[in-house]
């Protein structure tokens, strides 16, 4: 190295000087800039996808590559201000029944599988860290839209109650006591989401339980309230709206016709459903399902049917391309007798592990009806909008980043955590800078992106 | 005074460069370093053999001459804006050796002959980037070698002409290593490394021209060499689990050309102590289409890749002179502008390559009358070069190739002993 500080003191005393050129490369480096935005106070609000929740738990290696911790990062360099986010100590974290963190497993024939990182999760809810405060990371896992505004909510949500203030507190008024120049907000996932995870066996008419979906109108108004008291004081923000949750590999990593039969066993099954089906049942044949040698559609539970009066038992049928089953399924319950229930074969697959197609529909159907709600509250107020949908798409296709391509394959593609729900450290990445691309083109501002390359998707053992 | 003032003008002319555009290097000897790497039609040593085996018969004396140059080369990147990421290439030295040797065979056989041997490097390149870099799925680092060993025989028919040939035999070897986009459990990256030399023969040919005692004509042309690295070892270290679908222990088959090179030149005696020297080479970058890897062991995740290239021919211009000090000692000077063969949209981490500039300095000291010491100091730098997104549309090599702005730097002192006899 001394020989190189000699090169350079040689080279900027004369030839600097007598030549007016340069002794190393000299770019016109962006010099970031916040322009309308102001950056000195970020509030990110919204539930486990602000938190930083991945891999089914909340643990501190994912809230520190939490979307809205890398925003405030890069924000550093444009007048961005300190970020607190409510972190939990080092560790496998997790999830709200105590279940640790989830990692790659590979199986002695080479498939891959999540599995718990550790037997127990973390003890991340018996102290409060509320002394660690003011947070500008207000991401409460589990949150839907209408929780943010409720008082008492750190009695009902341990992951908000870990770090509110006190029990009186809500989510938005502990961000408005900071009186931030900028947020975002990310909200209304979970209104659709615990619905479609319960198998769509909640209310889907509008209700206030965990597997319900929000009704409309408490979620205009939860959105109205959020946003104008965010933007009271002047701040500027960014929302973004709802993934359709159909989309995301919880639902759609076990594939609907997953089903592989020799012609042996499908005939063995019809011989099975044929016994098993009592003999004065009218039309008895329209029962049986229709297996095949090779791809089936998994058997399941379909409350809908219209069947012969009493037989409910007989409420099952094939599954067909817009059905979904749910991840959540106990995976050995697809295994035949002796080793599992036979569930999707045997018998039916019950409803609470499917979103079947009217369901999946009226997912869709509510994802579209909330987003066009956050847009046109937004757009009343002047705030940008992420499309997220959008986003999920292009990924879905794959999107290019350091000579690499992001996508939204389960395990391999770089989007998703394990849980399939929430996003991975690469994710985050990218979506930090598609808000960033945003930010820029609405506000004038320059803030310079993350590179996505530095975070990884889904570890390999 | 007044010659003092025109090698003045020489040195803060634009004189140009020790490393060539792609991977071309200049540095075949180091009195022709300090004139701007001009050695086509310019007969003082035994260096000329590599450019221009014609030169043999004009050579004055016999004599063996050998050293090395420094490299001492700085690459920065720069993110499309409004990143601020910006990055440079590790430190590090290279040694480009040379040596050369020429022999009048005047009293043993008739005629004018000159036979010669050459050993130089005319084409390599190192480049380290920081471990973890913006685009380590490109490039994580490259080295590239290669030694060209020429045996050259030359005649010189009279005062006036003389022709030369060479036989080249040469070696080259590759290193190239990259991150994989996937992570083990404790964050790092997966990582390829190619590894594999090859061997191949070529020619080189030459005229030398004197109509007049004081202006000498070279015209010098070297031929393509490709390099055939054949089953040269691929290293794939990658999480365990994945391993099947990357073989730790693979191969590769790859062939990179090292390209022909035509040269002319003139150079013309001022007076007894100036001389200067134009000259200009057309490299046949033309042939380096493609990088294509052709694994020994192909899977579902490793399919033998082809990355455009698509090198055009590219010329190189110089221009120096020399100045007679005293009958010990010369002085030179020189400038060359090195056109870039890389094409909007193709531009590699390997080679970040754009027109280049080159100001180089030289000079000779007799210490006896048989021991002489050259030295060269050159000084070359790129143009910043942006590669857009809309460069790698255009060019169909969207994600193939790193966006961003490049640009070198280079210092590169040399030294070398001669001897005449």
């Amino acid at each position: 190295m001394a020989v190189q500080k000699i090169l350079k003191l040689l080279c900027f005393t004369v030839l600097t000087a007598t030549l007016l050129t340069s002794c190393e490369p000299v770019f016109d480096e962006p010099v970031p800039v916040p322009g309308d935005a102001d950056f000195s106070r970020y509030v990110a609000v919204g539930n486990s996808l602000t938190a930083g929740y991945a891999d089914n738990a909340l643990y501190r290696d994912a809230q520190l590559t939490s979307f809205p911790n890398l925003l405030a990062t890069q924000f550093l360099e444009a007048g961005g201000g300190s970020f607190t986010q409510p972190l939990v100590e080092p560790g496998v974290g997790s999830d709200q029944h105590g279940n640790a963190r989830l990692i790659l497993s590979q199986a002695p024939d080479g498939s891959f599988m999540p599995v718990p990182k550790a037997e127990q999760g973390q003890d991340i809810f018996s102290e409060s860290i509320a002394d660690q405060g003011p947070f500008n990371n207000l991401g409460v896992p589990g949150a839907k839209s209408y929780h943010l505004l409720m008082d008492d909510y750190a009695d009902h949500n341990p992951f908000y109650g870990r770090f509110a203030a006190d029990s009186e507190t809500s989510v938005l008024q502990q961000a408005t006591e900071l009186d931030p120049t900028f947020f975002t907000l990310w909200i209304g996932g979970n209104d659709i989401l615990g619905w479609a995870m319960s198998g769509g066996t909640g209310d889907a008419e509008g209700g206030m339980e965990t597997n319900d979906i929000t009704p409309t109108d408490v979620f205009e108004d939860s959105i109205e309230t959020l946003l104008s008291q965010l933007t009271a004081n002047g701040a500027k923000g960014l929302v973004l709206n709802v993934p359709e949750v159909t989309r995301v590999p919880v639902f759609n990593i076990i594939p609907w016709n997953g089903l592989e039969l020799t012609e042996e066993q499908a005939q063995a099954l019809i011989d099975g459903y044929d016994e098993a089906l009592p003999g004065y049942l009218p039309d008895r044949e329209s029962y049986i399902p229709d297996f095949q040698e090779g791809a089936n559609g998994f058997v399941i539970e379909d409350p809908d049917m219209e069947v012969f009066a009493g037989s409910d038992d007989l409420k099952f049928r094939m599954a067909t391309e817009e059905d979904k089953i749910l991840f959540t399924v106990p995976l050995d319950s697809l295994q035949p007798p002796p080793e599992g229930p036979g569930w999707g074969t045997a018998a039916p697959i019950p409803d609470e592990y499917t979103l079947r197609d009217t369901q999946a529909e009226i997912a869709r159907q509510t994802t579209e009806e909330f987003n066009s709600i956050l847009s046109s509250v937004a757009e009343e107020m002047d705030i940008p909008v992420l499309d997220v949908p959008d986003m999920l798409e292009r990924t879905e296709a794959g999107i290019l980043f350091d000579g690499a391509v992001l996508t939204s394959e389960f395990v391999s593609g770089g989007l998703y955590s394990l849980d399939g729900i929430h996003l991975a450290d690469r994710g985050n990445a990218q979506l930090a800078n598609e808000i960033i691309e945003i930010i820029n083109r609405e506000f004038g501002a320059s803030v310079s992106p993350v590179n996505v390359g530095d975070f990884q998707g889904v570890r390999f053992p | 005074m007044k010659k003092l003032a025109l090698v003045l003008l020489l040195l803060t002319m634009v004189s140009m460069e020790a490393r060539g555009g792609g991977y071309q290097l200049n540095l075949f000897g180091i009195r022709q370093i300090g004139m701007a790497h001009i050695g086509t039609p310019y007969a003082r040593d035994a260096a000329n053999l590599a450019f221009n085996p014609g030169a043999a018969g004009f050579i004055p004396n016999s004599g063996i001459v050998g050293g090395s140059s420094f490299t001492f080369i700085d690459t920065g990147y720069l993110a499309p804006a409004p990143s601020t990421y910006r990055e440079n290439t590790e430190f590090g030295v290279n040694y480009p050796f040379n040596f050369h040797s020429v022999f009048r065979t005047d009293d043993l056989i008739p005629g004018n002959w000159g036979v010669g041997l050459s050993v130089y490097t005319p084409y390599g390149s190192s480049v380290v980037w920081p471990e973890g870099w913006k685009n380590q799925f490109f490039l994580q680092e490259i080295s590239l070698q290669s030694v060209y060993i020429q045996p050259s025989i030359g005649y010189q028919f009279n005062d006036i002409i003389g022709v030369g040939a060479g036989l080249i035999y040469g070696y080259g070897a590759v290193n190239l290593q990259r991150n994989l986009p996937i992570a083990d459990q404790d964050g790092n990256y997966a990582r390829v490394e190619l590894d594999g030399d090859a061997t191949a023969i070529g020619y080189n040919l030459g005229l030398m021209i004197r109509p007049v005692p004081e202006v000498t004509v070279g015209v010098g042309y070297r031929s393509q060499l490709d390099m055939e690295v054949e089953d040269g070892d691929a290293w794939f270290s990658v999480p365990s689990s994945i391993e099947g679908g990357f073989p730790p222990e693979n191969t590769f088959t790859a062939s990179l050309p090292l390209p022909w090179v035509l040269s002319f030149g003139l150079s013309a005696d001022l007076s007894e102590e100036i001389t200067i020297a134009a000259q200009a080479d057309l490299t046949g970058w033309d042939a380096y289409e493609e990088l294509h890897l052709d694994f020994g062991e192909n899977t579902e995740q490793l399919q033998d890749s082809r990355e455009p290239r698509n090198y055009e021919d590219s010329w190189i211009f110089r221009l120096g002179g020399e100045y007679e000090l005293s009958r010990q000692t010369q002085l030179r000077a020189g400038v060359f502008y090195d056109m870039t063969p890389v094409q909007d949209g193709y531009m590699t981490p390997e080679t970040p390559d754009s027109d280049r500039i080159s100001f180089t300095a030289g000079l000779t000291h007799q210490l006896t009358d048989n021991l002489g010491v050259n030295m060269s100091l050159m000084y070359l730098r790129s143009q910043e070069r942006e590669q857009t997104e809309e460069h790698t549309v255009e060019a169909g090599t969207l994600g193939q190739v790193p966006v961003g702005t490049f640009q070198t730097i280079a210092w590169i002192p040399g030294i070398s002993v001669e001897y005449t006899f």
